[in-house]
């Protein structure tokens, strides 16, 4: 399998930890990561380029257009070949434009998210390439969603 | 000693307060320490902090008898780890606590599984204390594997 360049995007906190509980995904191919917050930049450094983005959410409107740009710049200089995802708005912004310059997309969806899909996930499902949920019960609600088991 | 830990995106004045209100009215005999995040109410009746560095925080999760957090994965999971006791009152979206009701959700779900107990408004909680005392929470086993492999298939599928 030759190596690919994995774009790894999840805001601070409980989504980044559970993105890094899958290193073994990414050993052997060239990690480029994004983050929200200053505090874990020197962490991602040790696993690949590092760029962080800022904090956004639904509420904040400007906020998030600047946040957007910002992603756009790093998808189109990076032009990873795959997009991993746990969330949240930055992680789907990441995806959206990763999809539109042809990379693949892999979500998996928040464990705090119990009931039903994130928004974020909601809005990526029709771009994703394997999209997850972490309670079998959410993912049999949706079309094109599986369960494959839980990082928390 | 209860260790009160609210996240750090927001404060949650709501949680600190009922607690600050539960120690006055004597519902509370151990020493509580808090992590109020941002928040604008002032605990009087405990010794409390914004926010703490994750080695202080790593510390004192370690150190205490039980934890009363926002139901924030995060708390969840570091208190589950260490087998803590843990209360959670989830953040809802209608007291702008937080931009929606997943909280609710997610306490609901570790509720079913026996992994936490829940006060879902501040009546709850002085109830919830009292049973936080001999709360012995289930462990959870995650299958983190299967996460991994489906997703290093899909990417073994794809570079060719």
């Amino acid at each position: 399998m030759k190596s690919l360049k994995i774009c790894l995007v999840a805001s601070a906190g409980g989504h980044l930890s559970q993105l890094l509980s899958l290193v073994p995904v990414w050993e052997g191919h060239q990690v480029v990561c994004v983050s929200t917050g200053l505090m874990v930049q020197e962490k991602l450094q040790a696993i690949g380029t590092t760029y962080i983005v800022g904090e956004c959410n639904r509420q904040q409107p400007v906020k998030t257009l600047g946040v957007m740009v910002k992603c756009l710049k790093i998808v189109w200089n990076e032009r990873p070949s795959v997009v991993l995802s746990t969330g949240a708005a930055a992680g789907f912004l990441v995806c959206f434009w990763g999809k539109l310059f042809g990379a693949k997309v892999i979500w998996v969806d928040s464990i705090a998210n119990a009931e039903k899909l994130s928004m974020s996930g909601r809005m990526i499902r029709p771009f994703a390439d394997v999209i997850l949920s972490q309670w079998p019960d959410v993912a049999a609600k949706y079309p094109k969603v599986e369960y494959a088991g839980e990082l928390i | 000693m209860i260790f009160l830990a609210v996240g750090t995106q927001f404060g949650f004045d709501r949680l600190v307060r009922a607690m600050d209100e539960a120690i006055d009215a004597g519902l509370i005999a151990e020493a509580v320490f808090a992590q109020i995040g941002p928040g604008e109410y002032r605990p009087q009746k405990m010794e409390y902090v914004h926010s703490l560095d994750k080695e202080t925080f790593d510390k004192t999760l370690a150190a205490c008898d039980a934890v009363i957090s926002h139901a924030g994965m995060g708390n969840i999971a570091m208190a589950l780890n260490l087998n803590k006791p843990l209360l959670v009152m989830p953040r809802q979206k209608k007291y702008g606590e937080v931009v929606n009701d997943h909280q609710v959700d997610t306490a609901r779900k570790f509720e079913e599984l026996g992994h936490v107990l829940v006060a879902y408004d501040t009546e709850e909680l002085p109830e919830k204390i009292k049973q936080l005392k001999t709360f012995a929470p289930k462990t959870r086993v995650p299958n983190r594997q299967g996460v991994i492999d489906r997703i290093t298939t899909f990417l073994a599928q794809n570079t060719c």
